[in-house]
Parts: structure tokens; C-alpha cells; sequence
């Protein structure tokens, strides 16, 4: 049943303005009657009972008209009691005719968000159970409750991770403007070791990744390639780069990335090209495609760090964590081909026989050297 | 908290804010944003915000910066005139979730945040006050009335198909 809301207009009447007339005013035989009733009702104060006490005594003729006024009290018959009151439990709590009503509305709402007391979720469930019509109401709401779609995703939620304790902006500002001057310094100074130092790393005495970089291939050693002997001859550009990131106090990230660009050979590549379905390649390997496109490579794969300053047969990037050999062109998505450690490409020439007849075993090599290697530079990946 | 907490942040909530922003404004672009310079702002604060607290500071933050990127393009009052209530759909539905995306839009933006931030988060009526700077009552009334709306929105609709 809907509550009556407080209303002070509504509300039983209160003899509290007769408490403060009758406190107001002195008893008299014209108005003594009113502090009777104002004890009747509770509402006098203890210096008009002592007053109206002082009165009756002083008056004791009207002793008789108090005692009788204090007797018109209805009183409670307590024998009375209503004959059938179980069949009113059985009544529902909401009347047929409240079921329209924007209260009843809310009390569906209520009773859907788990916002009604015990005892009135009962009655709503028991009057939804009387009256099975309701049941569609119920329905309609329950049909209009939101679920999010799980197919909608941040897009590149990568991006907002981040690596190191943040700086306080204050210091952070200060700080980018020693940085631009230390950044100039060093290009400063790189530019003027240069070439002397170029290819040269320093790494951690006893790091795996110093055993690592023995596969840096050297000018000396004919067995591996020599990416400043192709780059004499033309053939080639690369670049390098490395960085070193903190994680915790004992464990660090180095990273060694090389990414050389080899240059289109003078002659075109025979035949077909068939990429030998690799596992866990990209794009559509094992399909024919044409010579040219499949030697293609789509700027847009390229992987951070790498470099493609001369558009042409292939790119292979050599980072330390992965060394991959892309094609695609046309209409087809960049493909992962092989993995490859670089001592294993000796002439940009050969690149597409490489791939063909070795591409395979070279991944299964690849995959064990990593798992041997890799894991031993990298414990916490 | 720490950055492996922030980073695990980001893979607990970048979806769910961004689905809460994105339903709002209805531009991916513009969402993308919001989110990001949420995270962004709590990456500037990761030293005072703790890890139990940085839902519902994700949340309120992106709230926030959503209502500024209304307010910028000055599309509040049209959308709000517009989404008072949502009315009966001028077109065949064929599928719920169309008919129940339509009438989101149409609804006023706090009963959507509201409702959005109920039904897809389930926060209690406490936690949305916090986040929309409201109080228990305001939110129960807000979310009622989106109910309402919601269901005859629906019951419409259903007239139509």
C-alpha cells in the first residue's frame, strides 16, 4: 500500500499551541478547563500542573467539573478485535488497480534492484505470483537491463602501460630541458667518435647477452655476414641501436636491435615464389606469388627499430629478442617468413633461395636457440 | 601504487572505461582520448592513488573529461533536448541489442551514466554518486527513471516488429 508521506497538515492535531497558550496565560475559573485538558493530553508543563493543582484547591467547587472532565476518554476495548484478520494477510499487497500507477512502477524497479525491505520483497514476489499478467511487466524490464559487449576493446591498450616510477611534473619539466641539452651534447659527441666506435657495445662482464653479441658480425670474420662490406659495395644499409631498461633493482631489460636493408639485386627473381607455410607465420604462406611482389615489402610491417632506406628486395630486422624475414606485396598482408640468425645470410642475392629451401629448419633452429638462449638472457619475460 | 599495479590497471579497466565512454559519446576517436588521458592522469598521480582506488578514480576521471569533451563541442544541450525521453522508434528493429543501444542514446546523459555504470560495472548506488558527484537518492531516482524509460522504449518497439 502506498505510504502516506508526512504531511504536517495531515498529522493528528497537536495540543502543543495549547501548551504554550496555557503557559502563557494565568489560570483563572474562565480557563482552568483548558489545563485540565492540556493534562489529558500530556502537554502540561510541570509549573501549569502546579498552578492548575494551586487552583483546585483554592477552588475546590470546581474540583467535581475537573474529575469529570478528565473521566471524557474513550477507552480502549481491548476485547475488541477484528474477527477475520487472517484473510487480510492473504490479501496482496498491491490493490489490481495500483498496478498502473507510476508507484507501482517504482515498486517493480525496487523489487528488480534488490532496494526493497525483506518483508515487502516477499509481498511484491507473492503479488507477482497471484497475478501472473505481471510476469510480461517483469519481463520487459529484465529485457531492458544493459550488458557490455565484450568485443569492444581499448584499442592499443599496450600504449598506456608504462615502464619506470613516474616523475613529478614540476621535476619532469625541469628535467626535459637537461634532457634536450644532454640529447645535443651526446649527438654532439657521437658525431665527432664517429666511425670509430660505430658497432661497438659494452656489456655486463658475465652476461649471457655479451655471448650474445658474439654473433655481431665483424669485417674479419668472412663466415658471418658483413653488413659495412655491403654497405660498401652498395648493397646495403643498416642501423643499430640499443637501450637498456630498468624494471626492478635486480632485473633489467637490454635490448640490441639491428635492422639492415638490403638492396634489390640487379637481377630479377626467377620464377615463382612459394613461401613454405611456417608455424605461427602471418599473412597467407604457402600461396604462389608472383617474383617481384613476393620480395615486396610493406613499410607498415616493419618493426620498431628497423629501417627500410632502400626500397628493394627484402628487410630483415635482427633485433636480439627476434630475427624475421618479411615478404608480401599486392593485395596480401605482410608475411612472417623465417626467422633467421644473421651468420646464415651471407648475400642479399640469395635471400629468396635461402628462404625457400632452408626457411623451415631455420625456424625450428630459431625456436630452440631462443628457448636456450633467449630464456637464460631473459628469465623474467 | 606501483607501475606493475598501473599496468595492471590498464588490463582490468581500459576496456570496461572505454566501453563506458564510448556507449556515452559515440565516437571511437574521441573516446580513445578520454581514455588515455584518464590513464594518463593517474600515471601523474600513481604515488597517492592506492590500487583498490583506482577503478573508480579511472572512472570519475574519465566522467569528467567526457563531460568537458561535451561541453566542448557543444553538444550538451541538443543532446540532452534530444535524449529527455526516449520515444516510441521510427524504424523496424530486428534485433534487441540495436533496440536497446537506440533507447541508451535517447536517455539523458547522467541517467545514462547512471544505468551504464549499474548494469556494466555494478556499482552500488554509492559508488555512481561518487563518480557523477551525486548523492544515494539522486542516483536511485536517476536509474528508476532510466528503467522506465528503457522498458517503454522496448515495449514500443516490440509494437513495431
Amino acid at each position: 500500500m502506498k505510504n502516506i508521506p508526512d504531511n504536517p497538515q495531515n498529522s493528528t492535531p497537536s495540543f502543543s499551541h495549547l501548551k504554550k497558550q496555557v503557559q502563557d496565560k494565568a489560570i483563572s475559573e474562565s480557563n482552568f478547563t483548558e489545563f485540565v485538558v492540556a493534562r489529558m493530553e500530556g502537554e502540561l508543563s510541570p509549573a501549569g500542573e502546579e498552578a492548575l493543582n494551586r487552583f483546585l484547591s483554592d477552588h475546590p467547587g470546581y474540583a467535581g467539573e475537573a474529575r469529570l472532565l478528565s473521566l471524557c476518554v474513550a477507552p480502549v476495548d481491548s476485547a475488541v478485535s477484528f474477527p477475520d484478520k487472517e484473510s487480510l494477510y492473504q490479501t496482496v499487497h498491491f490493490r489490481p488497480e495500483e498496478s498502473d500507477t507510476e508507484y507501482f512502477e517504482e515498486q517493480l524497479v525496487a523489487f528488480l534492484e534488490g532496494d526493497l525491505p525483506p518483508e515487502e520483497h516477499d509481498k511484491m514476489k507473492e503479488h507477482l505470483l497471484l497475478n501472473p499478467e505481471m510476469n510480461l511487466r517483469i519481463a520487459q524490464y529484465r529485457r531492458a537491463y544493459l550488458t557490455p559487449d565484450p568485443k569492444v576493446v581499448f584499442p592499443g591498450k599496450d600504449a598506456l602501460k608504462q615502464d619506470a616510477p613516474m616523475i613529478p611534473f614540476q621535476r619532469r619539466v625541469w628535467l626535459t630541458g637537461i634532457s634536450i641539452a644532454a640529447s645535443v651534447a651526446l649527438l654532439i659527441g657521437i658525431y665527432l667518435q664517429m666511425p670509430d666506435n660505430m658497432g661497438k657495445r659494452e656489456y655486463f662482464p658475465g652476461s649471457p647477452l655479451a655471448s650474445l653479441m658474439q654473433m655481431d658480425p665483424t669485417p674479419d670474420d668472412p663466415s658471418r655476414l658483413n653488413i659495412h662490406r655491403l654497405e660498401a659495395a652498395g648493397k646495403a644499409t643498416h642501423q643499430r641501436s640499443s637501450s637498456l631498461r630498468e624494471l626492478s633493482p635486480d632485473k633489467h631489460i637490454a635490448t640490441e636491435s639491428l635492422s639492415v636493408a638490403m638492396i634489390r639485386p640487379t637481377e630479377p627473381l626467377p620464377g615463382k615464389f612459394s613461401p613454405r607455410p611456417l608455424p605461427g607465420s602471418i599473412g597467407s604462406p604457402g600461396m604462389p606469388v608472383p617474383g617481384p611482389d613476393a620480395s615486396r615489402l610493406l613499410a607498415s610491417s616493419l618493426p620498431a627499430g628497423s629501417s627500410l632506406t632502400h626500397p628493394g628486395l627484402t628487410v630483415v630486422s635482427f633485433p636480439v629478442e627476434q630475427i624475421r624475414y618479411y615478404t608480401g606485396g599486392g593485395n596480401q598482408k605482410p608475411g612472417l617468413l623465417a626467422d633467421l640468425s644473421l651468420s646464415q645470410i651471407a648475400d642479399a642475392t640469395h635471400a629468396h633461395e635461402f628462404i625457400n629451401n632452408t626457411g623451415q629448419n631455420l625456424y625450428q633452429r630459431w625456436e630452440a636457440w631462443k628457448e636456450s638462449t633467449l630464456d637464460a638472457v631473459l628469465p623474467f619475460r | 601504487m606501483t607501475t606493475a599495479e598501473y599496468n595492471l590497471c590498464v588490463d582490468q579497466h581500459a576496456d570496461s572505461v572505454y566501453r563506458f565512454i564510448l556507449k556515452n559519446l559515440r565516437d571511437s576517436e574521441k573516446s580513445r582520448d578520454v581514455v588515455q588521458e584518464a590513464f594518463t592522469r593517474m600515471w601523474e598521480k600513481v604515488d597517492t592513488i592506492s590500487f583498490e582506488k583506482s577503478r573508480s578514480y579511472l572512472f570519475t576521471s574519465a566522467y569528467h573529461l567526457m563531460i568537458d569533451t561535451i561541453r566542448k563541442d557543444q553538444r550538451s544541450v541538443s543532446m540532452y533536448d534530444v535524449r529527455r525521453s526516449p520515444e516510441a522508434p521510427d524504424r523496424q528493429w530486428t534485433d534487441l541489442k540495436e533496440i536497446l543501444d537506440e533507447a541508451v542514446t535517447r536517455l539523458p546523459e547522467t541517467q545514462r551514466s547512471a544505468l551504464l555504470l549499474r548494469d556494466y560495472e555494478g556499482y552500488s548506488y554509492k559508488e555512481i554518486g561518487d563518480i557523477l558527484a551525486l548523492n544515494e537518492s539522486q542516483v536511485k531516482v536517476y536509474i528508476y527513471r532510466a528503467r522506465m524509460a528503457m522498458k517503454d522504449y522496448l515495449v514500443s518497439a516490440d509494437l513495431i516488429v
